[in-house]
């Protein structure tokens, strides 16, 4: 690809999922709790690590650099943008830091507590963020409303139907069925998902992301030092991030291009990162993409190019999402929707697990695989990780 | 459909320098759109400057109230005092002459009546504060 020195994953911890609001300890506790699982995995010391990398997180790096007992804290850095947005941009910016020479083990970290003021649809929604003036007074506050009204134009522009949405959840609940650290373990049935509340059309219940207390963290080295530690790494082929600036809008006032607002705003994303790591959709085993909501995840599926414009709905029904397909299997963890949300830091574990050949719905001969971070106020980002070097 | 369509205490207005043209203009019940003088581009949300020609003379020009539901949702979860008005619609509606699109609330008719391509027109409510634009299907 380029003569500069490439990263991979040697390693990743999380702690447990709790049920929202029951984790005992702070985010820091949080964060230290998974860093030194994923050291443990890595077969490093936390004395090694020199640099974080983190996106949308509230514990700043010097409280964990303490805590760790760091010898020294050599590059640290953040993406903008709140939400999930950030997590494969955060392992990019490790990549580059590596690369340049500014640190040698760089881990991201992030951990979520979801408190009463916390939750999602909860009185945050009410607090002023720019845009919001054009929002809050038709009662637009959460983010199920602003991505509901996203997919329910696809849905009249290309057919989409809410059963397209049910596979989806019924798919990601079988994976998670198969997952012994996911939060919804019981088989979901087409009845059930049309018996859950609406919170709002077209999602229901089982269309939106659970909320849990967790953390998640990622090691990042050379492929090099890599070669050298625990596990099988898996490289770091390509990362992109940013988006087209109109699709920032749809989350408060919905002026995107027509040519966009029925997408997940990630299309000149997948396009520079297709350039970048010199493959396409055909080449990937599977995609972890984000699911704050199952609509997005298919809208991703198009922007990808794993299904054409359209037809997102049809792939999944057909069951090509699902780990045995043969096809692009997506999710394969559970997802946001039925493992546990730390705002995408597991797809990217999980895209480790596929690579590693140790997730609990593996792939067959899985090399390739797609991670996407939230679909969101951009910058978004996503990345490809890959079983072989470039 | 009884008015106030959602209690004005939970749906903020939060007004700042670019957008309190527009919410001075729904006084007057005149549906405004930012509009660049030079170019004649019209923009939404307000900007300091125009997108298209980076001009920096802008106005807000009255559009004629009436549009198309571009998309919409029915809230059926309303966090807040919005808890006790479900279901609402939020709908956006793209604007007849600015080709604008703005989020609103389609009211006067059950939730459920909604739909893409639905013409509406604009109604308005006074909350004492504000006047709140929101949208009813154009007879």
């Amino acid at each position: 690809m380029s003569d500069r020195a490439q990263a991979a994953i040697a390693g990743f911890g999380m702690t447990e999922l709790y049920k929202r609001g029951t984790a005992t300890k702070t985010l820091a506790g949080l964060c230290c709790e998974a860093i030194l699982a994923a050291c443990r995995d890595a077969g490093i010391s936390p004395h090694d690590i020199d640099g974080f990398t983190s996106y949308a997180d509230e514990t700043p790096p010097d409280q964990l650099a303490e805590a760790l007992g760091m010898h020294e804290l050599r590059y640290a850095g953040a993406v903008f943008g709140g939400g999930g947005g950030g997590s494969c941009a955060a392992i990019g910016n490790a990549a580059n830091a590596i690369a340049a020479g500014d640190a040698e083990i760089v881990v991201l970290y992030h951990a979520m507590r979801r408190t009463e003021e916390r939750r999602y649809g909860g009185a945050a929604g009410l607090a002023y963020h720019p845009g919001s003036e054009w929002a809050s007074p038709f009662g637009l506050m959460t983010p199920a409303q602003s991505f509901a009204m996203i997919v329910r134009r696809h849905m009249h522009e290309y057919g989409t139907k809410p059963e397209h949405l049910a596979a989806l959840a019924i798919t990601q609940r079988e994976h998670a069925v198969r997952n012994p650290l996911a939060k919804m373990r019981k088989p979901l049935t087409l009845e059930d998902y049309f018996a859950a509340r609406i919170i709002a059309d077209p999602f229901r219940l089982f269309d939106c992301t659970l909320e849990n207390d967790g953390a998640a963290a990622i090691v990042v080295t050379s492929a090099a030092r890599a070669a050298d530690l625990a596990q099988p790494p898996a490289f770091v082929k390509a990362v992109s991030q940013g988006g087209p600036p109109s699709w920032a809008n749809p989350l408060y006032d919905h002026n995107a291009l027509p040519e966009i607002y029925p997408t997940a705003g990630h299309s000149t994303i997948a396009r520079n990162l297709y350039r970048k790591a010199g493959i396409g959709p055909a080449d990937l085993d599977v995609a972890e993409l984000y699911d704050h909501f199952t609509g997005m995840v298919l809208l991703q599926l198009e922007d990808y190019g794993i299904a054409e414009r359209g037809q997102a709905g049809a792939y999944v029904e057909a069951g090509h999402a699902r780990w045995d397909a043969g096809k692009v299997a997506v999710n394969t963890h559970g997802g946001n929707i039925s493992e546990g949300n730390v705002h995408g830091t597991t797809h990217i574990i999980e895209a480790v697990r596929q690579l590693r050949g140790t997730s609990s719905s593996q792939v067959e001969g899985a090399e390739l695989a797609l991670v996407t971070a939230g679909p969101s106020m951009i910058p978004s980002s996503s990345m490809i990780l890959a079983k072989e070097a470039s | 459909m009884t008015e106030p369509y959602l209690p004005v205490g939970t749906a903020k207005v939060f007004v700042n320098e670019l957008s309190e043209g527009f919410w001075d203009a729904c006084r007057r019940a005149e549906l405004t759109v930012q509009c660049c003088r030079f170019c004649g581009h019209y923009q939404h949300p307000p900007r300091v400057g125009c997108a298209n020609c980076q001009g920096d003379d802008l106005y807000w020009a009255r559009v004629p109230g009436t549009g198309v539901v571009y998309s919409y949702t029915i809230v059926h979860h309303g966090i807040g005092e919005l808890a006790a008005y479900v279901p609402f619609t939020i709908v956006v509606v793209e604007l007849d002459e600015s080709g604008t699109r703005l989020v609103s609330n389609l009211v006067g008719v059950p939730p459920d009546s909604v739909t893409v391509g639905l013409r509406v027109m604009v109604t308005w409510q006074d909350t004492g504060e504000f006047v709140i634009p929101r949208f009813r299907p154009a007879r």
